[in-house]
């Protein structure tokens, strides 16, 4: 009898239990809306010069090999498309290339002719000196044509950072971001042809930021410089359910300086906001809760460090904006080990197809593309 | 509650653009034995997108895919090989870019928009062949929450002659193809849950000519075509794992597992274990049964 009771105490035990712990809401995944970057592309040995102003020079492919030019018309482009070769009119005295002076122009008449020879019969011109001096105006060749396949990849990050460096996916390495948040990365060892990289980094108090990926096809025989490669700044919220009235804290890490504009959306209205990153990258906004819509709301934010250039937004946060209580979403770091790569996916491709729940990121009870798609998302390589 | 969860997720706001997914063939007409080279490309229309399933139809009586080729591709993981469905007339790819595709960078001298490259033989005459990506194809927005991009298609339809040109774009591609795959690492995996804890090898590169053809792994003394993941048989991984990737051009690039980082085994209890447990739980019960029935009998008496 006194067991009949008390296995139904302990059925109505397990009932409520289950009744009160599934009934939570998930945090939701939020959407990194698109936004337009500043991020170019150009091509050491095209011949076309410019391009996000990465490139000074680009005499074309063959022809980038610096070497002394008798005249600002006649300079030549080094191999890397950044700087000019020594040449007559460079301000700078080359003694080399037999300059007995160099006025910074190309304008006979004020001491220096447009050749660099000087005006003065008197001064004795320096440069005897140098007995290796060709005929012809300068060892034109003498620096090598730089023909390797060459990368060159410049972004910003956060200060002092590493930046890990993906490419077609994969773990390609990292590099070290600068106190101003800068970084440069390059290799000669790409193979030509469509090239995707990958780059993330984490903050200083560990907050990852999203994959920012660019694709390009890499020349064979010239350096293809890729300028503006903005990783977007990091966003955290002070608690992720915040009871309306009580003040929200949005913070994050970029670029020192830079113009943070962080948006908070819900499904009927968006406020922006804006912040000034200060010396060290690290940027926070108050919020009154009172102004945002109750429920769930996303937040995001781009920086921008002048009209020209501007991340894409960063991977969004959601805070919730309420009494209810929220769990959190399946993660597609499948084995948990703090990354989201091959293995990961090897293992998600056993479950492809199938129901399992530990693998429906989006709970939708399938295993499919759209679970794919959440675990690319996530990429840390 | 069920009613705020789907509000939840409705809540986040989004606009969409529709992707276009479109056919580029080489300037023909292509006779019968002529083979060329279609590329499926997609103008992602401002949307940044990470995963999709493509779905291309052609007219199967006139012409035939015959191979194809992830060379220029922007998917770098691919959920399976190509399928061709001949029956239905169908080439069906599925794969993705870790961290988005989101449009072509200024400056890039090429479109770089490649998602496959099918590779088709003509096998009757004729005057078109219309090949076209089909609605079933699937593009996935890079946002985090696997939303399904609106999708538009376009057709192309190639020209067909009587009479061939002798045109084999695809054949040249390949003999022009020197350089092999990238290089690649292969990691050794233990993972409760996955092939019962045993180790298994992980792998992936990718050909930016010709394109990637296979895997081989190198395994009692022989070299076997497999797939990562890929459980391996010598768990002791005293013998090694090595695994080359071959391009379709037959150039290879190997890579071998660092021995240095192997993971901890997740071991699977023994088999042997759980049966003898059963078997213990069993003599319990007989046992039990057995006293029960001597006490009844011996009240009965």
């Amino acid at each position: 009898m006194y067991f009949r009771l008390y296995a139904a105490l302990a059925t109505l035990c397990i009932v409520l239990y289950a009744a009160f712990t599934s009934d939570v809401m998930p945090l939701p995944q939020v959407r990194s809306a698109d936004l337009i970057t500043s991020v170019s592309l150009t091509v050491c040995g095209d011949g076309i010069s410019g391009g996000g102003g990465t490139e000074v020079c680009d005499d074309g492919f063959g022809f980038n090999v610096g070497g002394y030019g008798s005249s600002t018309g006649e300079r030549k482009c080094n191999a890397d498309c950044l700087s000019f070769g020594p040449y007559c009119g460079d301000g700078i005295l080359q003694v080399r290339y037999a300059e007995a002076c160099d006025d910074g122009n190309n304008t006979s008449g004020d001491l220096c002719t447009a050749q660099c020879i000087a005006e003065i019969p008197a001064a004795p011109p320096p440069f005897p000196t140098v007995g290796t001096v060709p005929a012809g105006g300068g060892p034109t060749g003498a620096i090598s044509g730089d023909l390797v396949t060459k990368v060159v990849l410049r972004g910003k990050a956060y200060p002092n950072s590493d930046v890990n460096l993906l490419l077609d996916g994969q773990t390609l390495g990292k590099v070290r971001a600068d106190a101003n948040a800068d970084f440069f990365f390059t290799s000669s060892a790409i193979t030509p042809g469509t090239a995707t990289f990958g780059f993330w980094a984490t903050d200083s108090t560990g907050v990852k930021s999203i994959t920012t990926t660019v694709i390009f096809d890499v020349v064979q025989s010239a350096v293809t410089t890729v300028a503006n490669v903005f990783i977007p700044p990091t966003v955290k919220v002070s608690q992720t359910q915040v009871p309306p009235g009580e003040p929200l804290t949005i913070s994050g890490e970029t670029v020192p300086g830079a113009a943070i504009t962080s948006d908070i959306a819900g499904s009927k209205s968006k406020n922006a906001l804006s912040a000034t990153a200060a010396e060290n990258g690290t940027w926070a906004l108050q919020v009154d809760t009172n102004s945002l819509e109750q429920g769930f709301n996303t937040v995001k934010a781009f920086f921008q460090t002048s009209p020209d250039s501007k991340s894409g937004y960063g991977k969004a946060v959601s805070v919730y904006i309420g009494t209810e209580s929220i769990s959190s979403v399946v993660s597609a770091d499948v084995n948990n080990d703090g990354k989201v790569n091959l293995v990961d996916f090897s293992i998600f491709l056993l479950e492809w197809g199938g129901t399992n729940i530990r693998f429906d990121f989006n709970q939708d009870g399938a295993v499919s593309l759209a679970d794919f798609s959440i675990m690319l998302f996530n990429w840390t390589g | 509650m069920r009613f705020l969860v789907l509000l939840a997720f409705l809540l986040v706001p989004f606009t969409t653009h529709a992707a276009v997914l479109y056919i580029e063939v080489p300037d023909g007409p292509y006779g019968p034995g002529d083979t060329f080279i279609a590329s499926v490309r997609l103008d992602n229309e401002d949307e940044c997108l990470n995963a999709g399933r493509v779905v291309v139809s052609y007219p199967k009586d006139t012409v035939k895919p015959v191979d194809f080729s992830r060379g220029d591709s922007l998917f770098t993981i691919w959920i399976s090989e190509p399928v061709f469905d001949l029956e239905r007339g169908e080439v069906v790819f599925e794969g993705g870019i870790p961290g988005g595709y989101c449009g072509r960078i200024d400056g890039d001298p090429s479109l770089t928009n490649v998602l496959g490259t099918i590779i088709f033989t003509v096998i009757a005459p004729g005057t078109s062949a219309p090949i076209q990506p089909t609605a079933l194809s699937e593009l996935y927005l890079s946002d985090g929450l696997g939303t399904r991009a609106a999708l538009t298609v376009r057709s192309l339809d190639v020209q067909i002659s009587d009479t061939a040109r002798g045109v084999n774009d695809w054949l040249a591609r390949v003999q022009s193809d020197t350089v092999p795959p990238d290089p690649f690492q292969v990691f050794v995996e233990s993972t409760e849950g996955v092939f019962d804890g045993y180790y298994y090898a992980v792998f992936a590169t990718v050909d930016k000519q010709s394109g990637l053809s296979h895997y081989e792994l190198f395994e009692r003394g022989v070299w076997k075509r497999i797939e990562s993941p890929y459980k391996l048989r010598d768990q002791s991984l005293e013998g090694g794992v090595q695994v080359k990737a071959i391009d379709k051009a037959g150039n290879t690039t190997l890579a071998s597992f660092d021995p240095t980082v192997v993971p901890e085994r997740k071991a699977k209890t023994p088999y042997a274990l759980y049966v003898a447990a059963v078997i213990l739980l069993a003599a319990a019960g007989l046992g039990a049964a057995y006293l029960d029935k001597r006490r009844f009998d011996s009240l009965s008496a």
